[in-house]
């Protein structure tokens, strides 16, 4: 310790203070146990869908009414993208407010809207039918539909006006920012 | 929490509680973690992040062939799975890019680059770190984390580049975290302050009174218990001998430079060393006290198996003594004091705070509760013997019947006669069973033998030189402590305790548990 010292220049004090800090930064911020947070039940559940505790829409509904961040939709999409025949994460044309079709994987995705309900369409072409569809936007609006079997290789389904989920389908359908799911 | 000494913002706090949130007590994966984040590893805050890119781009490669292991499997599956399926993985398809060595996989990304040592530990700490990253700051860099796996898992490692890219993206979103979060001027002000502390003393010579001298220097309103101000000195010290060693390297010197003959010992020890580069032997230094092979440290390790070797109480001696590092075990009775004083302060902190005592304060305060210096040396020692024991019994199953060394037949017998009166708390199913049981312990009981024989030795030297009487130090220092604690926490002293606490000394409960 004394030798050292005494050869200490400007340059070594300054890495002996950056060493210092770096080991003192660590103690301090492994020992603190106590801290909680507002946010410690979305980081919880954000590890317990990471690890398949929970399916990524319960993720989504940890904050019912607040905005959730950013980034938390983000893993529920990559999380959901796991698990899904296909997806696609955005609009190829990103036009707002449109309901054009979109390519989902293999799958080609259709909607129309009418007076009182809305039709989504899925195209099989030969593969797989999906059993269910996912949309999800950047701000983790997330809306699940069972889908029926297939007629002639096309899953056709409606929902009425009157439906609880109808706008947030409508929202989710509109913004082209939005990850669609087939499962 | 505003700690008195705060380095990092209340929102870092939160974000690394967040990720050991719910996972039990495990506070040498929480050392490792935040040296990782705060330190890197050798020398190089960018190296954690880097091998986390690398770690990706295995398991990409590793989930070509068995589909058992998914993109995310860094995240979705236990560390101990994650392990056993890429080491399997591993063995049975060497390449000149992975190949498994004395139960590591060295993955060595590109030709001529710098490789990585995979352990589980060591995937456990990864597995930290970017669970870190996807969550801070309010899921600031979850997207470009997220991408970054999946991009990395379907990319294997066949691309050097784009993996060491994807690394320095990890590093530079934990660089905006830390400009953001790290508290720089507030954290230089401590090292300034040791720095002034060790000037009025005259010279830079640390001692045992140094530590309880800098707790109660009328300037030192940074670290207002006994333990902060020991870990602040030991801190300083090891920083001291970090820049020793590595100037030690870099500029010709004599050959009797303790950073030369550490590096010498680091090289000639680790085999696997000598065939890599310069660059991978820096990347392979193992992170400080990793070597046992469990990220949760020794007394972890042993605490968390089926077999019970060693009491509670022992095993929390122990991990104090594990705690106090090479510092504490250099310095026996600033230790002594650490052990014997800090459950008194923070117990009289905590009682403070919740209004509720076993004692009143007045008793605490003539430090009644204090652990006298010879119990501790005596509960050391003997827990010193239990661990040769215990090693014993463990080498006792894995030596041969009749060996022909003496020595090594002694204890082998020794061993067997032990295991004999043994009662570990576990049944076996079979004798294979009960042997990989002793051997999964044996990593940890060799470690922990070892750092408690030194701190023995030193107690030793110290005992029979200076410390004629340890009763004696004991009820001087008791004194002392108890004047220095009612002079802060006693009826004059308590306004400014209130307002010390008020601003955050944390709840020790630890410390607590070891009072009498």
């Amino acid at each position: 310790m004394t030798q050292s010292a005494k050869n200490f220049g400007d340059a070594e004090w300054d890495e002996a203070r950056a060493r210092f800090l770096e080991r003192q930064s660590a103690r301090h911020l492994a020992e603190d146990a106590g801290a909680r947070t507002d946010d410690a039940s979305l980081i919880s559940a954000t590890r317990k869908a990471l690890a398949g505790e929970i399916s990524p829409h319960e993720l989504l509904k940890v904050r019912p009414g607040a905005a959730l961040p950013f980034g938390v939709a983000a893993i529920a999409r990559a999380l959901m993208a796991q698990r899904s025949l296909a997806f696609s994460a955005v609009a190829r044309a990103a036009s707002t407010h449109v309901l054009g079709p979109r390519e989902v994987g293999p799958y080609l995705v259709e909607f129309a809207e009418e007076q009182d309900a809305v039709f989504l369409m899925v195209s099989c072409r030969s593969q797989l039918a999906p059993k269910l569809f996912q949309g999800l936007t950047e701000t983790g609006l997330f809306v699940e539909i069972e889908l029926p079997d297939p007629v002639d290789d096309i899953v056709q389904t409606g929902i009425a006006k009157a439906a609880p989920i109808f706008e947030d389908l409508l929202t989710v359908l509109k913004d082209p920012g939005s990850s669609f799911f087939l499962i | 929490m505003t700690s008195v000494a705060a380095f990092w913002s209340e929102q870092a706090h939160r974000d690394f509680a967040g990720i050991f949130d719910g996972e039990g007590d495990r506070p040498r994966l929480r050392e490792l973690v935040a040296d990782a984040l705060n330190r890197g590893w050798g020398g190089n805050r960018d190296k954690p992040f880097w091998a986390l890119a690398i770690l990706a781009g295995l398991i990409g490669e590793a989930r070509a062939r068995d589909r058992r292991i998914d993109e995310l499997a860094l995240l979705s599956q236990s560390s101990s799975r994650l392990w056993a399926l890429l080491s399997a993985w591993a063995a049975s398809n060497p390449s000149t890019r992975v190949k498994l060595d004395e139960g590591r996989i060295i993955v060595t990304p590109g030709e001529g680059s710098a490789s990585l040592a995979v352990t589980r530990s060591r995937i456990e700490i990864l597995r930290k770190v970017v669970e870190f990253l996807l969550v801070c700051d309010e899921f600031k860099f979850a997207q470009e984390t997220m991408s970054a796996l999946q991009a990395l898992s379907r990319l294997g490692l066949s691309d050097p580049a784009a993996v060491a890219e994807h690394g320095r993206r990890f590093a530079r979103a934990a660089y905006r975290y830390r400009t953001d979060h790290f508290l720089d001027g507030h954290a230089s002000s401590a090292f300034s302050l040791i720095l002034r502390f060790l000037q009025s003393q005259g010279d830079y010579e640390m001692r045992d009174d140094s530590v309880v001298d800098f707790w109660i220097w009328e300037e030192n309103e940074k670290y207002r218990t006994y333990k902060a101000s020991f870990h602040a000195l030991a801190d300083f010290v090891a920083a001291m001998r970090d820049v020793a060693e590595a100037r030690g390297l870099a500029h010709a010197v004599s050959i009797d430079d303790p950073g030369i003959e550490a590096r010498m010992r680091e090289i000639e020890g680790e085999s696997v060393f000598t065939i890599m580069d310069e660059a991978s032997l820096i990347h392979d230094a193992p992170a400080e006290g990793e070597r046992v092979g469990e990220a949760s440290g020794p007394a972890a390790a042993l605490r968390g198996s089926t077999l019970k070797v060693l009491s509670t109480a022992e095993l929390r001696l122990l991990e104090q003594l594990l705690e106090i590092g090479s510092f504490g075990r250099e310095h026996v009775l600033a230790s002594l004091r650490l052990i014997g004083f800090h459950p008194v302060q923070s117990g009289l902190s905590n009682s403070l705070r919740t209004g509720r005592s076993k004692l009143s304060l007045d008793e605490r305060l003539t430090c009644v509760e204090a652990i006298p210096y010879r119990q501790t040396a005596a509960r050391s020692v003997e827990l010193g013997h239990r661990l040769s024991e215990i090693l014993k019994m463990a080498l006792a199953q894995r030596l041969p019947a009749n060996p022909s060394d003496a020595r090594v037949a002694r204890i082998r017998e020794e061993g067997v006669l032990l295991l004999a009166d043994f009662r570990g708390g576990a049944r076996w199913k079979t004798a294979g069973a009960e042997l990989e049981t002793w051997m999964q312990i044996e990593p940890a009981l060799i470690e922990a033998q070892s750092q408690l024989d030194v701190f023995n030795r030193s107690l030793a030297r110290r005992a029979a030189t200076t410390l004629d009487d340890l009763d004696a130090a004991f009820e001087q220092d008791r004194v002392r402590f108890s004047g220095i604690l009612s002079e802060r926490y006693g009826a004059g002293g308590q306004a400014s305790s209130r307002a010390e606490i008020a601003q955050g000394a944390a709840p020790d409960r630890k410390a607590e548990e070891s009072l009498p």
